[in-house]
């Protein structure tokens, strides 16, 4: 790295730590998402599932299966009106609902539990079907007084159980990774193209590989600084755990930035003008924010979609980041996101340099 | 001698209504600037004098022609050439959240001037006391000061200006020309396009008229005023520059 490279890449950070609005963008926003999700759903379980039951018996015996059911699956159970139980699983609020028939007794016939779910989050509630179906064995040798055959004594090796915050804070750093980057490829240089900052920039004995790689270079110490601060924020103050090797973290991070920044100087060479940055900026940013899996698992989204948004680039690097901050993971362990993000840097690279302007960048678009 | 040498330079365009076709927006100019000369190139919207001015810079690719600058080829050394010219450009845009010392520093460290002192330079162009001042907080000849600062970080030989005074008020406009004059006494080669027939006249020791991409008159504003001002019937003099530019570029609106 030369001198005016160095010189350069000061001054973009430089301007980006005094430009308020990218600060508020960058660093505030973050910070509220998870301020705001983590006191919600803070110490929530990401495994547990919301189940509601009809109680249409409403027997000692009924009441039993009940509160042993949330023992014995920890499943959250409210109990629901059987009218309100269809309603409260398709806006989202239970997974399942079961109802209890008004003839239960244990006689040795069997009883017949009717379960509802909503068709269009098969994965979720098959997770939760499963759950269901080792808790009801429990249940029944419970209610019967048998002993077991077999018993399992399953140890919970995951160092820590994952609360929500846990889960939130990877996707959160890793939404900050990408509009830092596209922010500085993509917004910054059509701006300084328009501006005639750029043409003023090419006049001195520079070249147009200069200004790129002070760009990266700028964003890829400002994408660790944010990562570095809101990573503290979520661990000191909203009490996070973060674990696995930070090296593989940080890793993951840096080659995140590249395929966004790359991903930025594909847009700058497409867009014009910075009302066509803005939008097609935001057609790359908004819709991964959404769908790669940043405030809720992939696993959540209609079964259709999980295929395609699962291969978005946010994916992937969100995939790592959390496999190795939550699961403790290995090189190994997520070689499948390692690969996806490969893909993309190439993909990416590409694209940046067979749409990015070079000799067209000196000029000022008129 | 001089610092600046073209022989049939040329650049041509494709046309905007045949893009098959192309049109010389520079057509096989020569000329030669001597050091220590302030030059004009006058010519309506369009005659070619900011594309010749950026095949001077190194920001046009020439098309066809040479161009030597300090005794060096711009086709073959433009990095070279950078280093010992100064450039000021028709828009004086720069950088947001720097002050005017953090961009003339930027600007030195381009050129890789490791310890540069932005005062001395800032007071040579009046703004010492805008030193923390940020560049949109100037006014309109403030800024074009500003711009000639940061076209003078690499201490060149030769300064461009391209039309350095469109925009500002008299008041400004006189100051301008008085920084011209004084950078011109330090020797630097000052080459500059402009509009004004009376900076080219007051300002300019050499003159070129472009139209159509060739220069159709070169010389000192006394003797063009001489040559093609038509004389008046009454007034002992013989009119003025304007008189001259519109004799030989015609009366008809431009774009």
């Amino acid at each position: 790295m030369n001198s005016a490279q160095l010189a350069l890449a000061l001054a973009f950070t430089k301007m980006y730590l005094r430009d308020r609005q990218s600060l508020f963008f960058g660093l505030f926003m973050p910070f509220l998402f998870l301020t705001l999700l983590g006191s919600i759903y803070g110490n929530r379980d990401s495994n547990s599932f919301e189940v509601g039951i009809v109680d249409n018996a409403q027997t000692a015996l009924s009441k039993r299966f009940i509160a042993s059911l949330q023992d014995e699956s920890g499943f959250r159970v409210t109990l629901v009106d059987e009218e309100l139980h269809e309603d409260k699983i398709v806006s989202g609020e239970l997974v399942l609902a079961l109802v209890i028939p008004s003839e239960f007794s244990a006689r040795d016939q069997g009883v017949t539990l009717s379960v509802s779910y909503d068709g269009g989050k098969l994965t979720l509630a098959g997770m939760a079907m499963q759950s269901l179906r080792q808790a009801l064995v429990t249940v029944e040798r419970d209610l019967r007084g048998s002993v077991p055959m077999f018993t399992l004594d399953a140890k919970n090796i995951q160092s820590h159980n994952t609360r929500y915050i846990d889960f939130l804070l990877p996707g959160i750093l890793a939404m900050s990774v990408m509009q830092i980057s596209i922010a500085g490829s993509a917004f910054n240089s059509v701006e300084y193209r328009r501006r005639g900052i750029l043409k003023r920039l090419f006049v001195t004995p520079i070249h147009a590989m200069d200004f790129v790689g002070a760009m990266c270079v700028s964003r890829l110490l400002l994408v660790i600084i944010q990562v570095l601060v809101l990573m503290g924020i979520g661990v000191f103050v909203l009490d996070a755990h973060i674990g696995g090797s930070m090296v593989l973290f940080f890793g993951i991070v840096v080659l995140g930035t590249v395929i966004f920044l790359c991903m930025g100087f594909a847009v700058g060479g497409i867009a014009k003008t910075q009302d066509s940055v803005s939008v097609i900026g935001n057609l790359i940013i908004l819709p991964q924010m959404f769908l790669s899996g940043i405030f809720f698992p992939i696993q959540a989204m209609p079964d259709w979609l999980q295929p395609a948004v699962s291969l978005l680039p946010l994916s992937f690097v969100v995939g790592g980041m959390r496999e190795t901050a939550v699961n403790n993971a290995t090189v190994l362990d997520i070689m499948p996101s390692l690969a996806g993000i490969a893909a993309w840097i190439l993909i990416c690279f590409v694209l940046a340099t067979r749409l990015f302007e070079w000799r067209d960048f000196s000029q000022q678009l008129r | 001698m001089p610092v600046i040498e073209t022989d049939q330079l040329t650049k041509s365009y494709p046309l905007a209504s045949n893009p098959q076709e192309s049109f010389f927006a520079v057509d096989h100019i020569s000329f030669a600037i001597d050091a220590g000369e302030i030059y004009g190139i006058l010519g309506p919207n369009g005659a070619g004098k900011t594309t010749t001015l950026e095949m001077l810079e190194g920001m046009t690719e020439i098309d066809a022609g040479t161009a030597i600058i300090d005794g060096l080829n711009l086709a073959t050394d433009p990095q070279m050439v950078k280093q010992r010219i100064g450039v000021q450009l028709q828009s004086s845009e720069y950088f947001d959240y720097l002050s005017l010392s953090e961009l003339l520093k930027l600007f030195a460290r381009l050129y890789r001037i490791s310890d540069f002192d932005p005062d001395g330079l800032l007071a040579l162009v009046d703004l010492e006391d805008k030193a923390r001042a940020r560049p949109s907080n100037l006014s309109g000849g403030q800024k074009q000061r500003f711009s000639i600062a940061c076209a003078l970080v690499n201490d060149p030989k030769v300064l461009f200006l391209d039309e350095p005074t469109t925009g500002l008020d008299p008041q400004a406009r006189h100051n301008l020309w008085a920084l011209v004059r004084s950078l011109n006494a330090r020797g630097i080669t000052v080459v500059l396009t402009t509009h004004y027939m009376e900076e080219a006249e007051m300002l300019c020791h050499r003159i070129a008229i472009m139209d159509h991409g060739r220069i159709i008159a070169e010389d000192t504003p006394h003797n063009l005023i001489m040559k093609y001002a038509p004389e008046p019937p009454d007034v002992p003099t013989h009119g003025n520059m304007e008189d001259v530019f519109l004799a030989l570029t015609g009366s008809a609106l431009r774009d």
